[in-house]
């Protein structure tokens, strides 16, 4: 299972959803990481020791790889998991599975 | 000055300076010596609108800071309005008290590592309290308030929209604990960029009955934005969490006429005050306050 620790293979300041919201944003990651990763198999993310996660960034990269149509929630339920130690970042584990469980498929994706 | 206490004379008083700055008439000089009080979240606006009007007037607004009442001159030279006008620093008494100031910060959404930006306000804003606060939950605010003014404040076809600024300020008072966070833009405000989800909202809309306070509050609503896709406006509630996060805060935002207001008490119920106004402040200002 390849690891993928966001604070030190991407950014420990991660915001926004577009490159106009910055270098470190949402669909980025999504493209550039976790596409590539998920398509050879499981994935294990690493959220901690990052500064913290906007909503804007985790609907993106997570609730996006649904949207896009790249993955159904329930194929990421097999092949990711989302791990932390910090008791504060399971606020942003618990949004990341909500992202992706509300996230649909769009038309034409 | 001060939108909680005596909103309408503060915002016609700052909507003059920014008429001002548009060329609807001129003005030379700033008149502060009758102004007793100044909070420091109208302090913020006002250095906001003499920015605005140095950038596009030029110049310097001329200003009598010797007749100045000393409280106004000091809270003004604390929150660093004089540096942030370029402005030579009057010679001001130092007071010792509980209340420390993050100068005035200003930014723009349009370039640059905007994570690493919200990093470094919510050090400075830590570095003045002293203590370490929920961290996470201030970047997450301060980060998701930048976005927005870089994805809605501006539109494209407003001719400041390429500057795309936001101020900042903050303070600590040491003696009640209390931290107050001030962020403000100058954009098209929150109920500007909502659009209508239902029919009903669109015959509110259309017979006027639909607030500016309500729209806030609509947009607050978890999954609600300008861009009608639903994966978007998860960010405001964003602003919600840090002041949740403490039993006793609040979250005010004042954008175009209305106030969205959320309070916390120990041990009361959450109070949530919706307000509209006869003037505009011009923008969206956020203020959050929580006792550490």
């Amino acid at each position: 299972m390849r690891t993928i620790k966001i604070a030190r293979d991407y950014s420990d300041t991660p915001l926004g959803r577009y490159p106009s919201d910055g270098e470190y944003n949402g669909s980025r990651f999504r493209d550039e990481f976790m596409r590539p990763a998920l398509e050879q198999g499981p994935v294990a993310v690493d959220i901690d020791d990052a500064e913290g996660y906007g909503s804007s960034f985790l609907e993106e990269a997570f609730g996006g790889l649904v949207r896009g149509g790249f993955f159904t929630a329930e194929e990421l339920k097999k092949r990711l998991t989302i791990e932390y130690k910090d008791e504060d970042f399971k606020l942003y584990h618990d949004l990341i599975w909500r992202y992706i469980t509300e996230a649909k498929k769009e038309k034409g994706a | 000055m001060d939108f909680e206490s005596n909103y309408e004379e503060t915002a016609v008083c700052l909507r003059y300076l920014r008429n001002a700055s548009e060329g609807l008439f001129a003005v030379r000089k700033l008149r502060f010596d009758r102004l007793r009080e100044i909070s420091p979240a109208s302090a913020l606006v006002l250095a906001s609108e003499v920015d605005r009007w140095n950038q596009l007037v030029g110049g310097r607004l001329k200003a009598e800071v010797h007749r100045w009442q000393e409280d106004v001159k000091r809270l003004l030279f604390e929150m660093g309005y004089f540096e942030l006008l370029h402005l030579p620093r009057p010679m001001c008494a130092t007071e010792q008290n509980d209340l420390t100031f993050l100068k005035f910060l200003k930014g723009h959404s349009g370039e640059g590592d905007k994570g690493k930006l919200a990093k470094q306000l919510r050090i400075n804003i830590e570095a003045i309290v002293g203590q370490r606060i929920r961290k996470r939950l201030l970047f997450d605010g301060l980060s998701e308030a930048i976005t927005n003014v870089g994805q809605h404040a501006y539109p494209l076809n407003d001719p400041s929209s390429n500057k795309k600024e936001w101020w900042l300020s903050a303070s600590y008072d040491k003696g009640s604990r209390n931290l107050y966070v001030v962020f403000y833009d100058q954009g098209i405000g929150i109920p500007s960029t909502l659009p209508r989800s239902t029919i009903f909202e669109s015959m509110k809309e259309f017979f006027g009955s639909w607030s500016d306070s309500q729209k806030i509050q609509a947009a607050m609503g978890y999954g609600r934005s300008s861009t009608f896709r639903l994966e978007r406006g998860k960010g405001l509630p964003n602003l919600v969490e840090f002041f949740s996060a403490h039993e006793d805060g609040q979250l005010s935002i004042y954008s175009h006429y209305g106030l969205f207001q959320m309070t916390n008490t120990p041990n009361k119920p959450r109070a949530t005050i919706l307000r509209d106004h006869k003037t505009s402040i011009g923008g969206t200002l956020i203020e959050w306050s929580a006792k550490l």
